[in-house]
This record gives structure tokens, sequence and C-alpha cells, in this order.
């Protein structure tokens, strides 16, 4: 692998961007993760694709950085990993995995300790049970927040959903203690971004945060309208932008929905004299095969516009779900 | 419990609600991945065994049971469900 690895996001605009991490910046992670939870991994199952930061830190250059061996696997293909594995193993999910998290723990737990990583989206509400039932028989549970643009930024153990996250070691938390603000670090692993010479030491994310001290916040949610369909970021904007475009519809919007599978996920709300829900998910449909698609596509009587032309969100709010 | 003589009805009904009405068109040998096809996102195959497994209170095990296999016509869905239940009737029996 060379020095520097590009990754892409769709960024806050509708103007992908690209980062690139170094490949020292990218090995300090894995080794800082994998060292703590899980010395001596041998066997890597990683549900995370390589085009994320996640996928790639955690499961290739981890996979390098331990000699673990690394299964690349895929809930939506059904491309399961082999069970045989050698010793301490790591599962990196992404929401969808938790589908099948059982199933894999009910086989690899009576032989081996496991350590199981979430991260790039919402916890599903299925997470908790399964937690319960084999943390402490052998599986530890870890949750890591961060960006493609930060590497990982702050962990916990996944049980109790309000339990703050703590930043690790090598990030300092620059946001106020005590009052609302965006989570603003410090840290050595800041990717550069590609039109940059070099790397910023410091980074303001979109996570909507409140600091606790000693390094600790909760999350309280985000400060713009991305969401992150299983561990894949999309601007609600331009997603509304693209399918107003396509059908000619002003009064739509783009709404966020938590989802079991997805972690988060989205509908589509619009009315429309001449717009069916079947017309409009035919014409999503001509937006390719990579355009997210919503999960639902809710038609109502009236979604008033405001002056600058969106969707007004009580209106929305009052259609009901 | 679902009898086993619906449960054909039953997993047509419970696709359609996720689905919509077009999968009442589906013949039963026919490929269910080419009718999700492009029209729903990658996940979508996922959606369906988890409607199955909630509509007919039965648990797939996506390591031990061949979900690629029994998911993909409706006749083998059919097939996979009324042997769950049969399982399940018999161990209730027990």
């Amino acid at each position: 692998m060379s020095a520097e690895h590009v990754f892409r996001t769709s960024g806050s605009t509708s103007a992908p961007r690209q980062w690139a991490r170094t490949r020292r910046q990218m090995e300090q992670e894995a080794r800082m993760i994998l060292g703590t939870w899980a010395a001596g991994v041998t066997d890597i199952l990683s549900f995370a694709p390589t085009e994320h930061s996640y996928g790639m830190i955690l499961g290739q250059v981890g996979a390098d950085v331990t000699r673990a061996r690394l299964q690349s696997c895929s809930l939506e293909g059904l491309l399961l990993p082999d069970l045989q594995v050698r010793g301490p193993t790591v599962i990196l999910c992404i929401a969808s995995t938790w589908t099948l998290l059982a199933s894999l723990l009910k086989r690899l737990v009576p032989q081996v300790p496991v350590l199981v990583l979430h991260s790039a989206s919402a916890l599903p509400s299925k997470a908790y049970a399964i937690v319960d039932r084999y943390a402490g028989q052998g599986a530890t549970f870890i949750e890591l927040l961060g960006s493609t643009e930060t590497g990982a930024i702050a962990h916990r153990p996944i049980g109790e959903a309000a339990t703050a996250w703590t930043v690790f070691e090598d990030v300092s938390l620059l946001s106020p203690v005590g009052v609302e603000s965006r989570l603003n670090v410090h840290s050595p692993r800041i990717a550069r971004a590609a039109e940059g010479q070099v790397s910023a030491l410091t980074h303001q994310s979109d996570d909507w945060i409140l600091a606790v001290g000693h390094g600790q916040f909760q999350w309280l949610g985000r400060a713009s309208q991305l969401i992150k369909i299983n561990g894949v970021r999309q601007d609600l904007g331009v997603l509304r932008a693209e399918i107003s475009a396509v059908t000619q519809c002003q009064h739509l919007a783009c709404m966020p929905l938590r989802d079991e599978l997805r972690g988060e996920a989205y509908e589509v709300v619009f009315s429309s004299p001449t717009l069916t829900e079947a017309s409009l998910a035919q014409a999503i449909e001509r937006l390719g095969v990579h355009f997210p698609k919503p999960v639902q596509i809710r038609r109502v009587e009236q979604l008033p516009l405001s002056a600058s032309g969106k969707p007004q969100a009580w209106a929305i709010q009052q259609t009901g779900s | 419990m679902t009898n086993v003589s619906t449960v054909k009805d039953d997993i047509r009904t419970a696709l359609e609600t996720l689905l919509g009405p077009e999968v009442r068109s589906i013949g039963a040998d026919e490929s269910f991945r080419d009718f999700i096809g492009e029209r729903f996102d990658s996940l979508m195959a996922v959606e369906v065994v988890t409607i199955i497994e909630e509509r007919f209170g039965i648990e797939v095990d996506y390591v031990g049971d061949d979900v690629r296999y029994w998911f993909e016509t409706l006749e083998k869905m059919e097939q996979f469900v009324k042997e769950r239940l049969e399982d399940t009737a018999t161990l209730q029996a027990v």
C-alpha cells in the first residue's frame, strides 16, 4: 500500500470530497484499538467495506499490523465468514451486521475470545439483547465514534445507550465543558483534505455533543442533514434535490428515520396532484442503482413550502408517521 | 399458530406489505432476487427474511441455514417455513 490512502465522502454539500490518510496514521489507529481490546488477535471478520475508513483501517490495515487473517464479509451479498478461527477474533460490525451477529457469536464464543466493534452508524435496538446475552461470556462489545476526516475519535462500551463517550488517548477534546456544541477535537490522525498541503491538527465535526469533562461527552445528534445509511454518509438535502429534479416535485421532503437494519434511513414525504407513491418510486429507480433508496414513500394532502422553497418542518411533523 | 395450509398466502401477504402489490404477480418458482433487482436497496433481501421471521415467529440462522437457497423463490420459502413450523410443533409436543 502507498504512503497515503484516499477516501471519498459525500461531504456536507453535493460536491464529493477526498481525504488522504497516511499509512502511519492508519497503522497507529489500528494498533491502538486492536492492541487495547484484542491483544493476540488471529482473525478479523470484517463486515465494513474497505472503501470506508473504518473497514480499511481496522480491517485491512489491522490485519497487516497484527498479522491476523482478514475475511471480508457482506450480509447483503451473503458472503459469510469461515468460522474455523485460530484464536482471539474481532468482528467489525456495521448496522446490518447485528442481524446475523447472534448466529456468529453462538458458534464463536465457545471457541475463542471475541471482540465486537461497531462503528459508522447508529446501533439497532436489537443490539442490546445480543450484548446482554454474550457480554461476559467471552465477548466484549465496543462502539467507536469517528469519521473519514478524523478516524476514530472516541469509544464506549456497548450497553446503556446513555453511557458517555471517552476520547482516545491521542485525542484531545476541545469542545467547552457543560455547553452543547459541535464536537471539536485535536488529533494526530486527522486526514489531509486532498486539495490541501498538510493535515489539520484540529477538526470540528458534524456531531452535536455535550462535553462533561475528563475527555468525555454525551452525543446529542447531528448538526446538519447528514445521516448514515448502514454506515454510508448521505446528505438528505442532496437526496431531496435529486429526487425533486427527477420528479419535478418541489413539495417533497426527505425525512430521517431510525431503521433496525440500516441504523438510519429516510422516507420521502410529498404532496402532488399528479404523482403517486408508485410513480415516485419509479422516478427514484431512474436515479440509478447507487442512489440510496428510501425505506418509505408517503403522499400527504399538503406539504407547504417556506418562503425559501423548503418544505416546512412543522407541516411535515403534522403529517404523522 | 399459523396453519401450514395458509403459509403460501401468508407469505405473499407479508411480502406485499414490504414490496407492494406487484409481489402477487411473481410465479412460485421465479427468482425472487430478480424481482427485487434494482428496485430496492441492497438490504431488501435481508428485509424479506426478517418479515418472514416476524410473520411466522420463526428464527432464520444466517450461518446454519442456506438463506441464499431457501429465500430464492416463493416455493422454497414456503417449504422452509412449513418445515420450521412443523419442527416447532414437534418440539412443543415433546
